[in-house]
């Protein structure tokens, strides 16, 4: 097997030839770009995985709540369950359920609460802006934590601009803009629900409180009027009869009107609407 | 040539040795295994089933030609230095050359074997993958360009081969082998990422060149992209280029093993 | 036939351990039809010698012939017929298959290896056996299959390192007869074993080794001091005398 020997040289020499050849072929070529998966694929493929995480986060924070005894102070848990809602909601913010837990488990818990979970619904409405619950909890949460039931009554009419929302949220959102004052706002979406509205019954719901909140602007024209006439406004009602009101209305259906200067309020008592369902 | 017979001999003694070897009867049942359990990987996939299958096979192929490679390859002539079988080897009228071109031989013709197996059965499955589902999740399946990729595939294993045979004559016994030929494969694999990513005009870009001549690029051999395309097997020079410096390749560093080994004392 | 001049060996130092001298200048020679007995204590350099003989090593100084020839040259191992002191095989390949190889690496013909391989399988009792793995062969068995390997190709020269080895008392006596058979065919036969009552049977010269020196070249009797000394005094009195 001698002649090997002197075939290695030569087969050497044809290697590096061979070598130097093929590497400037290499370098000349464009470098092959190789076909992708389309994007819709991708798109899913690569978003199960965050939704994973908001999924796998939902189910950790819903076992431990689930789980917890009631003497447990909830001080304890709280910044780690807002950490939480926190994270699942910048993930997936189209799932639902982060939404509802969050709300059911800390909103209730006290005012800065509250705000926080405001801030997560709001990345919710953003995600989902058809779905009418998310605008409808962050209302109730202005209205029953924080009082303030203008910012309420204004999410309550972005859950009835959503279209999905039951009739009940937009007279939900009226009241809740006469409490605060606002009585011509609420005047204007009691006519624009009138207007859309084709079930008898509700129409002469609507009907029914339109009367009252029209006797409520009456009495605030008047209101106007006295501030135009002695540059400030009336400090009770009764001063506005008889140069101004002939007397002051009768509010009925469960309305009373309440000044508390200078705000007129519109308010709808609760014991009143009881007593009517009771006698119903 | 007279001593091709003597090689062969030995390669037949080799070949047989490891044909009833129990270990490599189980490398190929398990191969085989694999590549029929490609009927249930494919469900995994809502598309593109044609190239996720036949990746998936040619992987079996790989690493069952790997697994040969690291596991009895590497040990083939420790093994012989150990058991003293190589003193009655050698005491024929063979040379340390023909020894180590008939243990070459007869690796080579195992190793062929084997990936003949895995070829024909992988290319079976990919066949009734392809009839059993409707054309738009498996459109084309070319054999012009799975025979090209399994030549490929094979090349490169014997070439790996070529390198085993070379440490064996260097170093003795199987484990030292085993490290420089996995630490070789590991160098082969990353050299052309590093090349990517340092500009082939600088210094380091032409060192890393010539490193590629001792560790071979071997992704320039890899055209399994092509087996499910409708392109034309008729490719440029290039491809061929690409086998020739590989076979190449293989003849240097088997000669340089038969060199190494002939200066050795057995010891 | 066999010629060694002035060849020095030392096996290189390993961890631990210092160089090993296994031969200082040894001389020495066989001629063609001899029967020549290697012996001498464990260590004393006989099988260094048989591994010189065969290339499995190389001298560091030295020269050694066989046929003419440096050892290097495969083609005279076509002359040659080795038995290792322990037969060795690959596990999964069968007596005749080991014959076949054994047979074609000298480039005998396939009718050529049938003819020898019946002859020498039969002689030595492995006929039956020829196509088992030779893994499951026993001791003994494994070394005739060796014998079988040294001898199929008809060789001028055996070396055998301890042809005895692991074979019973029958055995025994169909080896040395066999050797005296292949003495009276015209073989040269070199062969090292550490039971002298072989040695005296069957080698005409004996080489005595000590210590990587050659003590001792030449027929037996004249190793005797006197003739009815048994070699084995002989031996230790040549031994005794070195150390």
């Amino acid at each position: 097997m001698r002649w090997y020997r002197w075939l290695l040289l030569p087969v050497m020499a044809a290697y590096v030839a061979l070598f130097i050849q093929v590497e400037s072929g290499h370098r000349d070529t464009t470098p092959e770009l190789t076909p992708t998966l389309p994007a819709r694929m991708q798109q899913v493929a690569w978003s199960y995985m965050h939704q994973l995480g908001a999924e796998m986060l939902y189910i950790k924070a819903a076992v431990f709540l689930g789980g917890r005894s009631p003497n447990t102070k909830p001080e304890s848990y709280a910044p780690t369950l807002a950490d939480h809602f926190d994270v699942m909601s910048k993930l997936h913010p189209k799932l639902i359920d982060t939404y509802f837990l969050c709300e059911s488990s800390l909103s209730w818990l006290s005012p800065d609460n509250a705000r926080f979970v405001n801030s997560i619904l709001d990345r919710g409405i953003a995600a989902r802006p058809k779905q009418w619950m998310l605008p409808f909890f962050e209302g109730f949460n202005h209205w029953r934590y924080l009082n303030d039931p203008k910012t309420a009554a204004s999410y309550l009419w972005r859950a009835v601009d959503t279209h999905t929302a039951p009739r009940w949220v937009g007279q939900l959102a009226t009241i809740l803009a006469a409490e605060n004052g606002d009585i011509y706002g609420g005047l204007a979406w009691l006519q624009a629900m009138l207007e859309k509205e084709t079930d008898p019954d509700l129409r002469a719901r609507y009907k029914a409180d339109i009367t009252e909140f029209r006797k409520a602007m009456h009495v605030l024209q008047a209101i106007h009027q006295y501030q135009k006439v002695h540059g400030h406004k009336p400090a009770h009602l009764s001063e506005l009869v008889p140069h101004f009101l002939t007397a002051l209305p009768t509010m009925s259906h469960g309305f009373t009107l309440t000044y508390d200067p200078p705000r007129l309020n519109l308010k709808r008592s609760r014991e009143k609407q009881q007593r009517k369902k009771e006698q119903s | 040539m007279p001593a091709w017979h003597r090689v062969s001999a030995l390669g037949r003694i080799i070949f047989l040795d490891g044909l009833r070897r129990h270990a490599l009867v189980g490398l190929v049942l398990l191969s085989l295994a694999a590549e029929v359990s490609g009927f249930l990987f494919m469900d995994f996939f809502g598309r593109d089933i044609g190239r996720a299958s036949s990746d998936f096979l040619f992987s079996v192929i790989w690493a069952g030609g790997l697994m040969f490679l690291f596991f009895h390859a590497v040990q083939v002539i420790s093994w012989d230095e150990e058991r003293k079988v190589i003193y009655t080897i050698l005491s024929r009228p063979l040379s340390r050359a023909e020894y180590v071109l008939g243990v070459f031989t007869g690796l080579l013709a195992l190793l062929i074997g084997l990936q003949l197996l895995l070829g024909t059965a992988g290319y079976a499955t990919l066949l009734v993958i392809k009839h059993s589902l409707a054309t738009f999740y498996f459109q084309h399946l070319s054999l012009a360009h799975y025979l090209l990729t399994w030549a490929g595939l094979a090349v490169m294993q014997t070439a790996l081969l070529a390198v085993i045979m070379l440490f064996s004559g260097m170093v003795r016994g199987g484990f030292p082998v085993l490290l420089l030929s996995v630490a070789y494969y590991g160098i082969c694999a990353g050299l052309p990422v590093v090349r990517d990513s340092v500009d082939a005009h600088s210094a380091a870009g032409y060192l890393l060149q010539i490193l590629t001549a001792l560790f071979p690029d071997f992704s320039r051999l890899d055209f399994k992209d092509m087996v499910v395309s409708n392109l034309s097997v008729t490719h440029g020079m290039q491809v061929w280029m690409n086998f020739g410096l590989v076979l190449l390749y293989i003849g240097i560093v088997t000669g340089f093993a038969s060199r190494i080994y002939a200066r050795r004392d057995l010891q | 036939m066999l010629r060694f001049e002035q060849v020095h060996k030392t096996y290189a130092r390993q961890l631990g351990q210092p160089a090993h001298v296994a031969l200082k200048g040894v001389d020495f020679e066989m001629q063609p039809g001899e029967t020549l007995g290697l012996i001498g204590p464990n260590g004393a350099g006989k099988s260094t010698c048989i591994r010189l003989l065969l290339d499995f090593i190389r001298p560091d100084r030295g020269t050694i012939r066989i046929f003419g020839q440096p050892p290097q040259t495969p083609d005279i191992r076509h002359r040659i017929g080795y038995l290792p002191e322990i037969a060795n095989f690959p596990q999964n390949v069968s007596c005749m298959e080991m014959v076949r190889f054994a047979g074609q690496t000298c480039r005998m013909s396939r009718n050529e290896i049938a003819t020898a391989a019946d002859k020498w399988l039969t002689r030595l009792g492995l006929w039956p056996e020829r196509n088992r793995l030779l893994r499951g062969f026993s001791k003994g068995m494994q070394q005739r299959a060796s014998f079988a390997l040294a001898l199929i190709h008809d060789p001028e020269l055996l070396i055998l390192d301890e042809p005895m080895s692991g074979l019973d008392p029958l055995g025994r006596v169909d080896i040395v007869n066999l050797i005296r058979e292949l003495r009276q065919a015209g073989k040269s036969v070199l062969f090292c074993s550490h039971l002298l009552d072989d040695i005296e049977r069957i080698a005409e010269k004996v080489l005595v080794l000590n210590r990587g020196n050659v003590l001792f070249q030449g027929p037996i009797p004249e190793l005797r001091q006197h003739e009815n000394e048994p070699l084995e005094t002989a031996f230790m009195r040549l031994i005794r005398g070195d150390m």
